[in-house]
């Protein structure tokens, strides 16, 4: 399927329907109005046929490459039409369940997920299991009639919103590290799970913490092998390190408009915002060719942890900017304006934190593309 | 022209075995020459974009920037062009950068620039002593020269991790290989992380002037994060004039204000989307590599 042809054909149709798309609030809007505003979009985008596109047809989808997938989320988060990290979270729950669930439940769930029936949230981070994911301690224990669950995960995304959860338990010994974590999916109203949401520093409950007592989850719901949770979780990385990321890339580059629009009356504008471009350049034409190589066939692997160090470079690079040029706007201003730079400035900083730091993506680099051999 | 990668590494491994980093610049242009280096040049950026890859990496000496600017400008390879003085990218109209070929025993009023990196041989002089092709020819003048400026340093940043990650894997100390310790390594995966940022934006320089400018820069950057971080891994061996590493680090200094600097192109840039009031969309997604 030609990419050019398809983008316009969905520019076209996002032109004509652009009052039903358009968000009902200013500026960034409440996680609330933020969620419905999902909801609604993926929606109208399934309605009309574009959520499926670059989607396998055994899951409700009507075909094509990922690339495809990649534009619709570029056109969508151009316009500003949902928060970028919102919705490209499909771009990494679904293909889990394409891989690793039997036919008839990933046909069955994935076109929720793709339609905005339903939100996910990935329980992967515990308290004493964040960068070493692999010492997590969150227990499932077989039963008669499937598994036990007891444990507890921290920073879940939206898992106060969730009907599922894409979880990761320990199943082997404490000491079997990747060996012995084994991958589920539950309903979020499974007796036993308590949400406890948390607010992340702008004030937004965006995550929680999920405890688990006693939640029984049947074995149709195991996703992979037993003890073969690792590798679930590896699949994940290759599209949130290509489509998720081409995503971001185009809010990004709206946020850089936004700033040039402004025309800014400092010494130091052409400058930073060189610089911003620049990093900017840098990231979209190396997330091209990760996006080429996906569509090639080829194993998305360690050299991706150079996509994530890029991506948040150039994210802390646009809002730095940002705060730069626009002095106090972030630190006085109240209007909805302010709030939505200051709420997404705060939000860069995660950049470096989540989807593996900034460090581990450091240590991967000098380990497996630097043969750096061994760290002590 | 395109070159396949197979092509790119065919020519690279011949350039390593030609260009030699003892050599005067005008020795090395001669073997370049006979290579079929003048049919190179008016080939388009790819393989100007090799050849100075390999200059960087080998660190050896060398004219050819002229006659990238004199195909550029309209005029023969060969020529003896001018350039602008450091840190600028005007056309000169009264002093100008010339190179090694301008004999500096026959003409007068020139003063050769020893400064950071004699090996060069570049001179100042009148800039009526020089061509520059027609006036309307300088902005692919200045498009031409950035790309194969952008490639230079890429290949002396390429050089210096190459140094500073062997130094890591062979130096020992507290009974262990330098490269186990993680200060070492993430500066070594930063100066990785910089030079694969700019190695795609070199390949699309073919596209035009804001590509050109903006591989350009990021080559700047790599070079910049190579200079600081590798001088730093090296240590003290790295700063003896024994050492390679000096001649790469300085020469990337002085190759970094040819047609202007890192940071001026970056202000270029920036003014560029201020005046349009537009962020041009520099990457379109296309199912396959430029290269
Ligand atoms: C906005 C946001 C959303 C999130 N959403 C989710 C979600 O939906 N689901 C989920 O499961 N998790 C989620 N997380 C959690 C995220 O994955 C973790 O925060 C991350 O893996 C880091 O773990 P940690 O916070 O425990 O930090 P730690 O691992 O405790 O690290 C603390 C510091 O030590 C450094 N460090 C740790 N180990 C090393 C090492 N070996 N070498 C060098 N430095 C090291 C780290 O880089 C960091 O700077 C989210 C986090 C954020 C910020």
């Amino acid at each position: 399927m030609d990419i050019a042809a398809c983008r316009l054909r969905l520019t076209d149709h996002l032109d004509e329907f652009a009052d039903e798309y358009a968000p009902t609030f200013q500026g960034a809007g409440t996680l609330t109005q933020q969620l419905e505003q999902l909801s609604k979009v993926k929606a109208l985008l399934w309605e009309h046929g574009f959520a499926q596109w670059g989607w396998p047809e055994r899951v409700g989808g009507s075909g094509g490459p990922a690339m495809l997938r990649a534009m619709v989320g570029e056109e969508i988060v151009a316009r500003d039409l949902v928060v970028a990290g919102f919705f490209s979270m499909t771009e990494t729950l679904a293909p889990t369940l394409i891989e690793f669930a039997s036919p008839d439940v990933a046909a069955r769930f994935v076109p929720r997920i793709l339609s905005g029936s339903e939100m996910w949230c990935q329980g992967f981070s515990e308290p004493n299991a964040g960068s070493d994911l692999a010492s997590l301690s969150c227990r499932a224990v077989p039963d008669e009639d499937g598994w036990v669950i007891n444990g507890q995960k921290l920073w879940t995304s939206l898992s106060q919103f969730s009907q599922r959860c894409l979880l990761l338990a320990r199943t082997g010994t404490p000491e079997s590290r990747h060996r012995g974590i084994t991958a589920f999916f539950l309903d979020m109203d499974t007796p036993g799970i308590t949400v406890r949401p948390v607010a992340i520093m702008s004030g937004n409950a965006e995550f929680a913490e999920v405890f688990f007592d006693d939640v029984a989850v049947p074995d149709a719901r195991r996703l992979g092998e037993v003890d073969g949770g690792w590798s679930v979780a590896m699949t994940l990385l290759p599209f949130e390190r290509s489509t998720a990321f081409w995503h971001r890339t185009a809010f990004l580059w709206s946020r850089l408009d936004r700033i040039v629009a402004d025309d800014p009356k400092d010494d130091r504008a052409a400058y930073l915002i060189g610089e911003a471009f620049t990093a900017l350049h840098a990231l979209r034409s190396r997330s091209l060719a990760t996006l080429q190589r996906l569509d090639r066939g080829e194993t998305l692997g360690p050299e991706t942890s150079i996509d994530k160090v890029l991506m948040a470079t150039a994210e802390q690079k646009v809002f730095d900017v940002a705060r730069t040029l626009f002095p106090g706007l972030m630190e006085t201003g109240d209007d909805a304006d302010a709030q939505q730079w200051r709420d997404e400035f705060l939000y860069s900083r995660a950049a470096t934190i989540y989807g593996g730091t900034g460090e581990i993506q450091r240590n991967i680099i000098a380990r497996r593309l630097l043969d750096l051999g061994d760290e002590r | 022209m395109n070159l396949t990668p197979d092509d790119r590494s065919t020519l690279a491994q011949s350039l390593r075995g030609t260009l030699d980093p003892t050599a005067d610049p005008l020795d090395n242009d001669a073997a370049l020459v006979e290579l079929g280096w003048h049919d190179m040049v008016e080939s388009g950026p790819d393989a100007v974009g090799v050849v100075f890859e390999v200059l960087g990496m080998t660190g050896s000496s060398s004219t050819v920037l002229d006659d990238v600017v004199a195909v550029a400008a309209g005029l023969e390879p060969g020529s003896t062009v001018g350039l602008p003085r450091w840190g600028s990218a005007e056309r000169p109209t009264t002093i100008a950068l010339g190179s090694a070929r301008l004999d500096t025993q026959r003409l007068a009023g020139l003063r050769p620039v020893a400064g950071i990196d004699p090996e060069l041989g570049f001179v100042e002089c009148d800039a009526s002593l020089l061509l520059f092709g027609d006036e309307d020819r300088w902005p692919a003048v200045v498009t031409a020269a950035r790309a194969a400026i952008g490639a230079w340093l890429f290949g002396m940043a390429r050089a210096m991790l190459e140094m500073a990650r062997t130094h890591a894997v062979d130096r020992t100390q507290f009974g262990r290989p330098i490269g186990s310790f993680q200060a070492v390594r993430h500066k070594l995966a930063d100066v990785h992380v910089a030079i694969e940022a700019a190695d795609p934006a070199l390949a699309a320089v073919g596209n035009g002037t804001l590509d050109s400018d903006l591989a350009r820069v990021l080559a700047g950057q790599a070079a910049a994060v190579a200079s600081m971080h590798c001088q730093q891994i090296l240590a003290g061996v790295g700063f003896t004039e024994e050492h390679g590493f000096h001649r790469y680090m300085k020469r990337a200094m002085f190759v970094d204000g040819l047609f202007g600097t890192t940071s001026s192109i970056c202000a270029e840039l920036g003014r560029g989307l201020l005046r349009d009031n537009s962020v041009p969309r520099t990457v379109q997604l296309q199912a396959h590599a430029p290269r």
